[in-house]
C-alpha cells in the first residue's frame, strides 16, 4: 500500500471492483437466460441480447431482424446479418434524428420539468461534493468504529481474516449500487420519472455517500504515500 | 419538421427497388439481396422510412408451423410519390443556373 499508485489500492478499489461487478453482471444474465440459451445458437443468441437493448418503440424491429434471421441457412451469412443487425441494435437511428429528439424530449422535459435535472445533476455532483471537503478539511473517514474488528486482542496486530472481509464487503458496494441503479436507468430511459422508484432512488444517493466518503477518506489518508512522503502508512 | 433534403444514395436504391412493384410486400433480407446492401445499413433505413410514412409496414399473417412471422415492407403513397420524383435524375446545379442566365439574357 506504500509503494505508488500502482500497487495494491489500485487493484483493490478499481480493478477487482470492475471485475467483480463484470462477472456478477455475466452471471446474472447467463441464469436468467439460462432456458432460452439452450435453444439458441450463436447469431441468434448474439441478435437476441442486441434486441433487448432496444428502445421499446423499436423492439418491433429487432423480432423483425430475428424473424429474417431464421430464414437464413448458411452459417457465415446468419453471422454476418446478425452482426450487421447488432450494430443496429446498438445503435438504432433516433426517431426524428437527433435534433429532433433534443428539441421534442430533453430540452421541453428540462424547460418544463426541471426536477428530473436538478435531480440527476444533484447525483453525478455528489461524489465531488463530499470528495472535496474531505481533501480540503482533511476530514477522517469513519472508520474508527470498526477499528477493533481489524486488531488482535492486543490492539497491535492486524486481525487479516476480518480486514478481508471488511475489503470484501468494500468492493461488493459498486456492484451494489450498479444492480440498484440498473432499474433507475430503464424507467429513465422508457421516459418516466427518476423518482418512479423511490427505494432504489434514496438506496443509491446512501450507498454512493457511503463509497464516496469511504474512497475520499482512503485518498486523503494515502496521499502522502502516493506522492512519496517519507515513512507514511 | 420537414426534411426536404435528397436521400442518400443507399436510401434512393432501396426506395427504388421497393417502387419496381409497390404493391407487392417485401422482406428485409430480400431487398438486401436486391440492393446489395448489408442489413447494418437496411434497416436504419427501413426505419427511417417507416417513422417518415414513406413505407407501411406488417406481419406475415400466413406462418408456416416452426418458425416466426416476418415483417413485410411496401412503400406508401407519399412514398411511392418520393421515389418517382428520385426515379428522375437530378438537374446539375452548375446546368440549371447557365440555363436560368441564358434565359434571363436572351
Amino acid at each position: 500500500m506504500k509503494n505508488g499508485l500502482f500497487d495494491i489500492t489500485l487493484v483493490s478499489f478499481v480493478f477487482t471492483p470492475m471485475v467483480l461487478t463484470i462477472t456478477l453482471l455475466l452471471g446474472i444474465w447467463w441464469v436468467r437466460t439460462r432456458n432460452s440459451r439452450s435453444t439458441l445458437d450463436g447469431p441468434k443468441l448474439l441478435l437476441a441480447a442486441a434486441g433487448r437493448l432496444l428502445p421499446k418503440e423499436r423492439r418491433d424491429w429487432g423480432v423483425a431482424m430475428l424473424a429474417e434471421l431464421a430464414q437464413l441457412q448458411n452459417p457465415s451469412t446468419r453471422w454476418w446479418f446478425a452482426l450487421g443487425c447488432t450494430r443496429v441494435a446498438l445503435f438504432p437511428p433516433r426517431k426524428g434524428g437527433l435534433l429532433q429528439t433534443l428539441r421534442n424530449n430533453t430540452m421541453k422535459n428540462i424547460a418544463t420539468n426541471p426536477r428530473s435535472a436538478a435531480l440527476i445533476g444533484f447525483l453525478l455532483a455528489l461524489p465531488i461534493s463530499l470528495l472535496f471537503p474531505i481533501a480540503v478539511l482533511q476530514i477522517e473517514p469513519f472508520h474508527g468504529f470498526l477499528k477493533p474488528l481489524f486488531t488482535e486482542a492486543d490492539g497491535v496486530r492486524q486481525n487479516t481474516l476480518s480486514l478481508i472481509v471488511f475489503i470484501g464487503g468494500m468492493l461488493l458496494l459498486p456492484v451494489a449500487l450498479i444492480i440498484n441503479i440498473v432499474p433507475i436507468v430503464r424507467t429513465v430511459r422508457a421516459g418516466n420519472s427518476i423518482m418512479a422508484n423511490p427505494i432504489n432512488f434514496l438506496l443509491a444517493v446512501a450507498l454512493l455517500l457511503f463509497i464516496a466518503t469511504l474512497v475520499g477518506g482512503f485518498i486523503v489518508d494515502q496521499y502522502p504515500c502516493w506522492i512519496g512522503v517519507p515513512n507514511c502508512d | 419538421m420537414n426534411n426536404s433534403r435528397r436521400p442518400s444514395t443507399q436510401t434512393t436504391t432501396v426506395l427504388l427497388a421497393l417502387a419496381e412493384d409497390p404493391t407487392a410486400w417485401r422482406y428485409g433480407y430480400e431487398l438486401c439481396q436486391q440492393t446489395g446492401l448489408k442489413a447494418g445499413s437496411m434497416y436504419p433505413i427501413l426505419m427511417r422510412l417507416a417513422d417518415r410514412s414513406l413505407l407501411e409496414t406488417t406481419w406475415e399473417s400466413d406462418v408456416p408451423a416452426g418458425r416466426p412471422p416476418r415483417h413485410l415492407y411496401r412503400l406508401t403513397d407519399s412514398g411511392l410519390e418520393l421515389a418517382a420524383e428520385l426515379a428522375v435524375p437530378p438537374v446539375r446545379t452548375a446546368k440549371r443556373v447557365r440555363t436560368r442566365l441564358r434565359t434571363e439574357g436572351a
